[in-house]
């Protein structure tokens, strides 16, 4: 079997990454399937069903998909690496760079295809429901960020497993990495929007903008802000353009997430035994 | 062949280095036995040679490719067993042969049978498709002998390969490694068995806190090691040992008498020990084993 295809069926296969995708795609259809009951009982119309939609999710798989990136890439590469185990490859005719950079891309390919399955699986339970579905754009935008966001964790893992020699120094630091960006950071933006007054809603909402872009865990849901011209999961409506949230922003942003972790792992990987 | 050339590896930066610059080759064709004791290097140079671990300073060639610079083609001629294999548990270990043979270029419908074929070959036959987390360290070392031997590779490095095999897999392992000699392999095996290094190797490198000491063939070893007299009497010796002190340093236990590095041959001290009338039951000329002229080497090195 063709090495990569072997790591990308390995990384599908993992049972953490299986187990998060139908736990994930549970929570989203059974907030999907209430939030539909509510909006049709209080007569919304279809923009308002897809805005729902699209944000509802990008909360949800945003939250989620972090875990999915780091398991996924625990169980593609980092455990591999803390433990030896990728010796075994290492010693065979294929270059630091592109041992690393296939794994990578396993993992990348493995969450898109998740990521892919989860959405559809959404959109048609909406189809079914509604007649109506998630808007293309809005659909490409959420699984491009969703994907940000699981390359961003995934690459600190890989970054992290250069950094570490044991399996539990690894998961310590993967699972702070995720309490940090996708837990403690609601404290802080909340903290900072009431330090900094609620009389200027703007200023405060262009800080957390801010904010949020140096953190991936936020990605998908600055995404979908930007799709939806909305915040708080839809419920404040704000044109992004007066909150400092551009595309420009957002595809840099993005684009320095997708490789910067994974960059630096990679340089570790040939410069450091 | 594998050429170590000015090879040295420090892992931090105060501190002892694991080698100092080191220059040794394995010829083709050439079992190299690589002695020494716990850290004195052994480990770091093969791991080093399987592109493993990045060199301090120095190259190590692999049939004339540098493992750093041009790993593929230098990779491509090396198979390495771990002291300690590691392997992914959940795979099976078909699955995970064919994985890694991939990497050599081993792929398609020739592949598999060709995989099945190793893991027989080195006795896993009937444990092909089980996962090898429930392997055994035996079972273990023999699936990381398959891992080495997939891609027919022309140098290969084994790092304590004997230790957890049975005894029928260290007469596979002898009979393989004489037959890779013979097929022109370039073989460097690190042991702590000693008398299975002098068995096999035909030259052995002593090596000690990161200093290759020195290379001696087989024959030059068995002629520069320690030799002794061993002689037992028959009925009483009182008398025996002032002349067996004149030829040599004598330690006697009852009638059992040895020489350590005896001035004449063995059928001269027995003629004049008869010619003195005693009664000679047994007298054996004994060569110091290599595990006592390796620790009599690295004790001079200091």
């Amino acid at each position: 079997m063709n090495p990569f295809l072997f790591d990308l069926l390995r990384g599908l296969r993992a049972r953490g990454v299986l187990l998060l995708i139908g736990l994930t795609t549970g929570l989203a259809l059974t907030v999907l399937l209430l939030g539909l009951g509510a909006l049709s009982s209080s007569g919304a119309t279809s923009r308002n069903v897809s805005g729902f939609v699209v944000n509802a999710m990008g909360a949800i798989y945003g939250f989620f998909v972090p875990v999915l990136g780091i398991v996924a890439a625990y169980e593609t590469y980092g455990r591999d690496r803390v433990t030896g185990v990728l010796e075994s490859v290492l010693c065979r005719p294929v270059t630091r760079t592109e041992l690393i950079l296939s794994r990578f891309l396993a993992l990348v390919l493995a969450s898109a295809i998740a990521v892919l399955l989860a959405l559809g699986l959404v959109d048609l339970v909406l189809y079914v429901e509604t007649t109506d579905t998630i808007a293309a754009g809005a659909f490409v935008a959420l699984f491009a960020a969703l994907l940000v966001e699981a390359a961003a964790f995934g690459g600190l893992v890989f970054l992290f497993s250069h950094l570490f020699r044991s399996t539990g120094a690894l998961q310590g630091t993967a699972v702070i990495a995720f309490v940090v960006f996708s837990i403690i950071w609601y404290i802080l933006v909340i903290v900072t929007i009431l330090a900094t007054g609620l009389n200027n809603p703007y200023g405060a909402l262009s800080d957390m903008v801010l904010a949020d872009y140096f953190n991936p865990a936020q990605y998908a849901l600055l995404v979908t802000a930007y799709v939806e011209q909305s915040f708080f999961f839809g419920l404040v409506p704000v044109a992004s353009s007066k909150v400092g949230l551009t595309a420009g922003g957002i595809v840099v942003s993005g684009a320095l997430w997708s490789v910067l972790p994974f960059l630096g792992a990679a340089y570790l990987a040939r410069k450091r035994d | 062949m594998i050429e170590f050339r000015g090879l040295s590896k420090s892992y931090t930066k105060r501190g002892r280095p694991a080698l100092l610059p080191f220059e040794l080759e394995v010829r083709k064709g050439e079992i190299l036995g690589l002695v020494g004791l716990n850290g004195a290097g052994k480990t770091t140079l093969i791991r080093s040679a399987a592109g493993l671990i990045l060199p301090t300073a120095g190259t190590v060639l692999l049939d004339g490719h540098d493992i750093v610079t041009d790993k593929i083609r230098a990779s491509a001629t090396v198979g390495w067993v771990s002291e300690f294999p590691n392997f992914e548990p959940g795979a099976r270990a078909a699955d995970l042969l064919e994985y890694l043979a991939g990497y050599n270029g081993l792929r398609g419908p020739e592949a598999l049978p060709w995989v099945l074929g190793i893991l027989r070959q080195v006795g896993l036959e009937g444990d092909e498709w089980q996962r090898v987390g429930t392997f055994s360290q035996g079972m273990k070392k023999r699936f990381a002998l398959a891992t080495a031997l997939v891609a027919r590779p022309t140098n290969l490095l084994f790092d304590e390969l004997l230790n957890g095999l049975d005894p029928e897999g260290i007469r596979y392992v002898r009979s393989m490694m004489l037959t890779l000699r013979k097929e022109g392999a370039s073989v460097l095996l690190s042991s702590h068995l000693l008398g299975e290094v002098e068995n096999l190797a035909d030259r052995i490198a002593i090596v000690h806190e990161g200093r290759l000491l020195e290379v001696l063939p087989r024959e030059a070893l068995l002629s520069s090691r320690g030799r002794s007299l061993r002689i037992v009497l028959h009925g009483p010796g009182d008398g025996a040992l002032d002349y067996l002190s004149t030829v040599g340093k004598v330690t006697a236990e009852g009638t059992t008498y040895r020489i350590a590095d005896p001035r004449t041959e063995a059928w001269q001290v027995t003629e004049e020990l008869v010619r003195r009338g005693f009664h000679v039951a047994e007298v054996r000329t004994e060569h110091e084993d290599l595990e006592s002229y390796f620790f009599r080497r690295i004790r001079g090195a200091g």
